[in-house]
């Protein structure tokens, strides 16, 4: 009798086991139809600017599903996927394969590219800059100038307190953000806590909630808020921007247009307001899209760029007489 | 000075517990103590009482539909900590567990999916007069808690699923000789009758927003059956080794797939009865 029970309750547990993927989910399997499936699906559930951009994601499924076959090799897929990912026309939308990285670039390769690092080290710094942290630092007298390469470097108290010390007694800084591509929000708010000396509302941000085109979250405002151990910078401050400004730049753009003390000179930022979600694809691969949407304090979508308060171009002639005409631009509006 | 030197007087007896304080702290706390003891020792012979812990081993599968469609597989370890009680009648336990593992799916390891899983369970169970006194039957408050971390999903690396239960439960225990040592067998089976569910994000990104269910058995289904043998250790009379295997299975599905995690938790876990008075 022990021995009936005995087996009878290994004889259940076994079979309960052994059998749980019967309880989950079906796991799609890797080939292309499948792969394509989940990566029009995963966009058309997250992505966050269908309505603004006005995109029919439908017709786009209905376009490129007869295009995938089962039989069609790994590269061609990709390349289908990334034609398909391509029309969402952001900068936030990629697939990563082992090979290849599908993007869509055209937010700034459309457009002039308004920077030349080498230009600034030859004609302006000419050996004399300093590194700090994250910064690349200069001082032209009357006017400081930072430059920043890239929001995936962390900024440190020490850093900005220097910065704001050492330009405390000038006319203004120059905060140059052109080809910052983005990184951390972190450093959006640390160094934007330079700039303010109480709580300020900067803009808005709002989250997809679900899965219809125009499901989000209510606006929720984004602060800048000072920090006890950041000195206030209390002079005019420009920052500069081109359309390769992009993603956390862009947000930064969005705060510092809303400080009377900031004015942005260049070209519009290269947009990239929506933060990215991200999923893996039955077959390893890693698709990412916006789900997010930023707007500026007068309720702008930022998804397409911050324009400048002032509107300036690097023509190529004055790139060859060493001429940098935003920021000769930006120095003149500080010495005025 | 009165109330200093009146003061110092009075830390003296509390602290020394000399003639001058029969009723002192100090032999206030030495009766008490005794007094536990000995109420212990009352209770050892009326109850079978155990701590229990030891480390386990195990092997996870995770789907979880907001991170990805694939069933993510891999190996986990952790640790086990439990109270037991027997009397006549009753049998009342309290079980804390933790694993952490390291997770991948077919030959995609090593992109950093790892899951944290912590439980809490406090069940009491009665004798029934069915299968000769070896049935017991009783429920117990659950709470698990699954914290998925993906470091591959960047912004959507997060998640978490909190499931807090009533968990009505049934115990088959029978005492048999293993080894030549007189051992204790049970399988015990529960499932979560009406459990609190909490989802962290809500949607995709924003950690500050949680998602909250009530689900009746059907809208959560959470299975967990425990097979496990302690025969007494060889050099005591008292304390008892355990080998025990559980398989812990949860499944929530809502919202046509846009929330749906599924896991399945196998463990094999070596635990230590120590018998308390």
């Amino acid at each position: 009798m022990k021995l009936k029970y005995t087996a009878a309750i290994i004889c259940t547990l076994a079979m309960l086991t052994s059998c749980e993927r019967l309880f989950m989910d079906e796991v799609p399997d890797e080939s292309p139809v499948s792969v394509f499936e989940q990566t029009w699906q995963f966009a058309d559930r997250e992505y966050s600017f269908f309505r603004m951009k006005g995109i029919d994601w439908d017709s786009v499924h209905a376009v490129f599903e007869p295009r995938i076959s089962n039989n069609m090799t790994e590269e061609a897929l990709f390349d289908e996927l990334g034609n398909m990912l391509y029309l969402l026309r952001d900068g936030h939308v990629n697939l990563h394969s082992p090979f290849n990285r599908s993007r869509n670039w055209s937010w700034y390769l459309h457009y002039p590219s308004n920077f030349d690092y080498n230009l600034l080290e030859r004609s302006y710094f000419k050996t004399e800059e300093q590194f700090t942290g994250p910064f690349v630092l200069y001082d032209f007298g009357d006017v400081g100038y930072i430059y920043y390469g890239s929001f995936s470097n962390n900024i440190s108290n020490q850093n900005l307190n220097y910065v704001a010390d050492k330009f405390a007694n000038h006319k203004g800084l120059i905060i140059d953000m052109r080809d910052n591509g983005g990184g951390s929000l972190s450093n959006v708010y640390k160094l934007a806590s330079m700039l303010v000396e109480k709580e300020t509302e900067v803009g808005y941000t709002r989250m997809k909630n679900g899965p219809e085109h125009d499901n989000f979250t209510q606006l929720e405002a984004v602060k800048a808020t000072p920090d006890e151990d950041v000195h206030f910078y209390n002079r005019k401050v420009v920052l500069l921007t081109n359309r390769l400004s992009y993603s956390a730049t862009n947000y930064f753009a969005v705060c510092a247009k809303a400080l009377p003390n900031v004015t942005l000179i260049g070209d519009s930022t290269g947009g990239g307001g929506g933060a990215p979600s991200f999923t893996e694809l039955s077959n390893g691969w890693q698709l990412r899209v916006s789900s997010t949407q930023l707007f500026t304090i007068d309720h702008q979508n930022a998804e397409k760029g911050v324009a400048p308060d002032i509107r300036i171009d690097l023509k190529a002639e004055d790139k060859d007489r060493g001429v940098d005409t935003i920021l000769e631009a930006a120095l003149a509006h500080l010495r005025n | 000075m009165k109330l200093k030197t009146t003061f110092t007087l009075l830390l003296l007896v509390l602290c020394t517990g000399s003639t001058w304080g029969q009723d002192s702290t100090g032999n206030f706390a030495t009766r008490w103590w005794h007094k536990q003891q000995l109420k212990s020792e009352a209770r050892a012979l009326k109850y079978d009482t155990y701590r229990i812990g030891g480390p386990s081993l195990g092997f996870a599968d995770v789907q979880d539909s907001k991170m990805a469609p694939n069933i993510y597989s891999g190996a986990t370890a952790g640790f086990h900590l439990g109270w037991h009680e027997y009397s006549e009648k009753w049998f009342s336990q309290l079980m804390l567990e933790a694993a952490f593992g390291s997770l991948g799916f077919q030959d995609n390891h090593g992109k950093g999916y790892t899951l944290f899983r912590s439980g809490f369970n406090y069940s009491i169970l009665r004798k029934t007069n069915w299968m000769r006194q070896h049935l017991r039957l009783g429920a117990g408050l659950d709470a698990l808690n699954y914290l998925k971390s993906y470091n591959y999903l960047q912004n959507s690396s997060l998640n978490n699923d909190l499931a807090v239960g009533i968990m009505p439960m049934a115990m088959y225990q029978a005492g048999h000789n293993l080894l030549g040592r007189p051992s204790i067998f049970y399988a015990k089976a529960s499932f979560n009758a009406f459990s609190f569910l909490m989802r962290y994000p809500k949607y995709n990104l924003n950690l500050n927003q949680g998602e909250i269910f009530w689900q009746p058995v059907g809208g959560f289904n959470r299975v967990r059956i425990e097979l496990a043998v302690s025969p007494k250790i060889k050099w005591s009379q008292e304390n008892r080794f355990e080998l025990k295997y559980s398989w812990d299975f949860y499944s929530f599905n809502e919202k046509q797939n846009l929330v749906a995690v599924h896991t399945a938790q196998h463990n094999i876990s070596i635990n230590w009865w120590f018998k308390t008075r």
